[in-house]
């Protein structure tokens, strides 16, 4: 079980939910945004 | 009598500016980025300058970076990331955590995000500073970019082919720093050995020659030349295809002459190689960048989504071949099954220069008039670079070959600096051909039509403005007006179609309105008049510089004698 995976998919789905009620952005979820994103990037950056 | 001063007057606790630089891209746009703030930090020694980088770009290139900044904050994804898939994600909050606190204690003044990726930007709006500059999100998830070098570089930068600035100097202008002369001469020629360092490597398929044509090029070299040795170099993921070159027949009676050093120098070893050697030949890549660094001969073949007006070594020396491909440059997105642009440029273009700057150090147009084919050179640009009041451009080698994109950069070259830095580029007016000619005026329609557009669009701004002001604004005018503004930025990016040429201006014009200052209607509105009134005066200066250009184009027909003559104009 992949424990990354599971968190950032909770926490961003979570993330999206406020967005979409129009509740701002905390620093907090920035953090986990630019997390999922260099993870992201670091996947791309192995597969080329 | 002596006077003694034992209660000397303590010097003023002057605060010293931080700058923070973010640059989360990769190796070449460190090494530019390095570039742009070298000369930052030579006009501004009193500032201190930190960089946020990924670690393993920077790490390699310390020896570089440690020159030009104070402090390096490596941002590190394997720390980051270890045990991460067991333990979660709470750990790797806690590592960013520390690395942000160290950064955010520096009280950085001002932060310049240089990378334009979606990490970067995120990183920017964590770090605290009293001024941004660059890409970051809003608390809405939203991208600002509030400076305007900052949205050309957004709107341009591989987008197509008409941004007329070199990477380098797009940073030098973001960050704003003064255009100064630039004297960078060759290193002593006498310190330097026979070698040819070669990178016949690139980070995409597309953007390099197959190894058979970089055979035939180095036999013609060693053939040709027989003092030189040659030095391949690359990253150890290039070793086999290393191989397939320094193990081809062709090659097999210069053995003693080329040396293989794929994948056995760290950077630094490799910079000491480019320091060491006569010439760097070599696809797009970070070994280019290096060699200017090292002020060594660069001669660049650029392929597939290249952009050579952007990326071209930062320096007096680079040369560049381009093919002059329809396609070319294209997108790293598009397929692209036969890679026509890697036949249009003949090796032996590429043999002949080789020849020439390890003879002589230097190509000029004559040279390039007289030796080379005109068969051979009718499918490529060559360039070669000049630097003007410290901005960097390229000048045909090959003047008959001005194609309408060179056109076109010179006039938003002018444009740009004209109404962005208020600055007035001094460039001659270019030859045209039937073709550019036709083109031009086909995008004077088009300017026409953007002026027409933006005029529109500072009316309706004017009207909301009114009705606001007004003792009993009207929420349906208001609305209104607001859907013919919606309905002229509409129009504005449908000119397009008939005058791409103008792709700069209008995409330049949505970062702009996306990006509109002030927290109010009234402040909207009126930033939305300014933005308006900036494209309203973007399309006159280019209006008149065309105008200006078809009528010395007309003025040299007049002047020539013959029909030929007057085509060639």
């Amino acid at each position: 079980m992949d424990m990354q995976k599971i968190d950032f998919n909770r926490e961003i789905s979570r993330i999206k939910h406020s967005l979409d009620n129009g509740t701002a952005l905390s620093e907090e979820d920035i953090k986990i945004i630019l997390l999922s994103v260099l993870s992201e990037e670091d996947l791309h950056e192995s597969n080329q | 009598m002596k006077v003694t001063n034992n209660k000397r007057i303590p010097e003023p606790n002057i605060p010293v500016n931080t700058l923070g630089i973010v640059q989360l891209t990769r190796f070449g746009d460190l090494i530019q980025t390095a570039q742009a703030v070298e000369e930052l930090k030579k006009n501004n020694p009193e500032f201190r300058i930190v960089l946020i980088a990924r670690s393993q770009f920077a790490k390699p290139l310390d020896f570089i970076l440690k020159k030009v900044f104070d402090k390096i904050y490596y941002l590190d994804t394997k720390k980051i990331f270890m045990n991460s898939e067991i333990s979660g994600i709470s750990t790797s909050v806690s590592t960013l955590n520390s690395l942000l606190s160290e950064i955010n204690a520096e009280s950085i003044e001002v932060l310049i995000n240089l990378s334009f990726s979606k990490s970067s930007s995120y990183l920017s709006s964590l770090i605290k500073s009293v001024h941004k500059i660059g890409p970051f999100f809003d608390l809405e998830n939203k991208m600002q970019i509030n400076d305007k070098w900052s949205q050309i570089l957004y709107a341009t930068v591989m987008r197509g082919v008409l941004n007329p600035f070199t990477l380098v100097d797009l940073f030098k202008n973001i960050i704003g720093i003064k255009s100064s002369d630039f004297k960078n001469t060759n290193a002593s020629s006498s310190s330097r050995n026979n070698s040819i360092v070669i990178h016949p490597f690139a980070s995409q398929e597309r953007k390099a020659w197959k190894a058979e044509k970089w055979v035939e090029v180095i036999y013609r070299t060693l053939r040709d030349n027989e003092q030189c040795t040659l030095k391949i170099v690359g990253a150890k993921n290039e070793v086999l295809k290393s191989h397939l070159i320094t193990e081809n027949p062709l090659l097999k009676s210069f053995g003693g002459r080329i040396q293989n050093l794929t994948g056995k120098t760290t950077l630094a070893e490799l910079s000491d190689e480019l320091k060491k050697a006569k010439l760097f030949v070599g696809h797009d890549s970070m070994v280019g960048h290096l060699a200017a660094l090292n002020k060594t001969i660069t001669l660049t073949v650029s392929l597939g989504s290249v952009r050579p007006h952007e990326t071209t070594p930062y320096h007096e020396n680079a040369y560049n071949l381009a093919p002059r491909t329809k396609c070319f440059p294209c997108f790293p997105t598009d397929s692209c099954s036969f890679n026509q642009c890697h036949h249009d440029i003949p090796y032996q273009v590429v043999s002949s220069a080789i020849k020439q700057l390890f003879d002589k150090g230097e190509i000029n147009n004559d040279w390039a008039k007289s030796s080379i084919s005109s068969f051979h050179t009718s499918s490529v640009n060559f360039y070669r670079t000049h630097f003007n009041k410290g901005q960097m451009s390229l000048e045909s080698l090959i003047e008959t070959h001005v194609d309408s994109p060179d056109i076109f950069r010179s006039l938003y070259k002018v444009a740009w600096s004209f109404v962005i830095n208020d600055y007035e580029e001094n460039l001659p007016f270019p030859k045209l051909n039937p073709t550019t000619h036709r083109e031009l005026l086909d995008a004077l329609t088009g300017l026409q039509h953007l002026f027409e557009l933006s005029e529109f669009g500072k009316k309706y701004s004017h009207y909301i403005l009114e009705e606001i002001s007004s003792q009993t604004p009207s929420i349906v005018k208001i609305k209104d007006y607001s859907k013919k503004i919606d309905e002229i930025d509409h129009l504005q990016s449908l000119v397009l179609k008939t005058s791409p040429n103008l792709a700069p201006i209008v995409d330049y014009f949505v970062i702009r309105k996306a990006n509109l200052f002030g927290d109010s209607i009234v402040k909207l509105t009126e930033s939305s008049y300014y933005s308006y009134m900036e494209c309203s005066s973007l399309c006159s200066i280019l209006f008149e510089l065309i105008e200006n250009t078809i009528s010395e184009h007309k003025n040299s027909i007049g002047k020539t004698t013959s029909r030929s003559e007057a085509n060639k104009g």
